[in-house]
């Protein structure tokens, strides 16, 4: 799709496309969007978190769209309020302009959860290392991406924080790797681990989910991402800050059925689905894990990793 | 899988699991159409024995089960299409 694209390396060039109403091309993993951004405010948070992402001259086929805009003088100028179109029917309420990056980031996530089909979406972290892809499902709040971004700046190669893509036919795993969506305590959490804030957006306060702050994913992780990984173990992680650390196995049965459960798109997919599925969990090593501390769940799905998988 | 068989069902894309006798059950209907007392019948030869009444429950709610599943559907017996 994108592999006879040239890459644009001119700031500016990519910063005017941005501008347009054509939009730039941004590829992330298997996936192509060719997104608009008109409010020169939100184009500098995006750029600074999409700093290092290759955007292209023009692939042969773009999978989704995203323009961010004001719908009329008075709400790009004067009270200025974002409004997104993706071309799939969507109706995202408007956001007010401080807030905008969150519109492009949900854009962005709406399209993949509800128009994904070339792969099995499952909604999880994937972490990468040695060529053992490690699946992380689980909900909302449960600290995946956290978790996940943990890894990412503890020697592993980061695919994603929210969808794990797999490919029903081959079985390997691809990399999405867009920016680790934090909130609001695992945002110091995150600071401290990494040591430094460059990698981090500003925060967005008072968002309905709280704060939250926008973390790009290490260089490797972004520089490697056409590359895909088979699925060695499947971890669901539990956080509970009062909770001793604990590594629970899970049967067979029961790994295939949680996977069905943290999947967007298996009914869609169908049959291809099942048997892809079926396979991680006849094959993998599945487990729970309980830990109260981002350093204990890094111990935690290292151990698993060292103990059962050669 | 180690604990259980887990069936696909292409029709509704419903994934669903399954104990040994449920499965035996399963491949009776699978292999042609049976009625409660066929399969009954065929459970009595396979474990050499008559089956009580909790077990013979067992067995109609599990065909009950699949039936709720989507899984069975009714359809002319063979014997009382050849007295017809």
């Amino acid at each position: 799709m994108k592999a006879d694209s040239k890459r644009l390396t001119n700031r500016t060039t990519i910063q005017q496309q941005l501008a347009a109403r054509q939009g730039a091309l941004l590829g992330i993993g298997p996936v192509c969007s060719r997104i608009s951004i008109r409010f020169p405010r939100i184009r500098d948070d995006f750029l600074h978190i999409y700093k290092d992402y290759p955007f292209y001259e023009g692939p042969e086929i773009t999978d989704y769209y995203l323009d961010v805009f004001g719908k009329n003088f008075y709400r790009r100028y004067l009270r200025p309020q974002v409004s997104v179109e993706t071309l799939m029917n969507a109706d995202f309420a408007p956001l007010p302009e401080s807030m905008g990056m969150l519109s492009v980031e949900m854009g962005l996530n709406w399209q993949v959860a509800f128009g994904c089909r070339s792969h099995i979406l499952f909604h999880a972290g994937v972490v990468e290392k040695n060529g053992i892809g490690v699946i992380i499902p689980a909900i909302s709040g449960s600290g995946k991406s956290t978790l996940s971004a943990g890894l990412a700046y503890d020697g592993w190669r980061f695919f994603s924080d929210e969808f794990g893509m797999l490919d029903a036919a081959t079985g390997a795993l691809y990399p999405y790797p867009r920016p680790v969506s934090l909130k609001n305590e695992s945002i110091p959490v995150m600071k401290e681990w990494i040591g430094n804030d460059e990698p981090f957006s500003r925060n967005f306060e008072n968002t309905p989910k709280g704060t939250i702050c926008y973390l790009r994913p290490n260089r490797d992780s972004l520089d490697n991402m056409d590359r895909p990984a088979r699925p060695r173990v499947v971890i669901h992680p539990v956080f509970d800050p009062a909770a001793k650390p604990a590594i629970t196995p899970l049967s067979r049965t029961m790994a295939f059925f949680r996977l069905v459960r943290s999947s967007a798109n298996y009914g869609e997919i169908g049959e291809p689905a099942f048997h892809a599925l079926s396979k991680i969990a006849e094959e993998c090593v599945s487990c729970e894990i309980t830990y109260s501390s981002l350093a204990e769940g890094v111990r935690l799905v290292n151990q698993v990793v060292d103990e059962n998988v050669a | 899988m180690d604990d259980a068989y887990i069936i696909y069902n292409k029709r509704s894309g419903h994934s669903q699991a399954m104990n040994e006798f449920a499965r035996e059950i399963f491949a009776m209907i699978e292999e042609q159409p049976r009625r409660l007392i066929d399969i009954e019948q065929e459970l009595e030869a396979l474990l050499e024995r008559t089956l009580d009444a909790d077990l013979k429950q067992k067995v109609a709610q599990t065909v009950a089960e699949f039936d709720k599943m989507g899984l069975i559907e009714p359809v002319a017996h063979p014997q009382e299409n050849n007295n017809q």
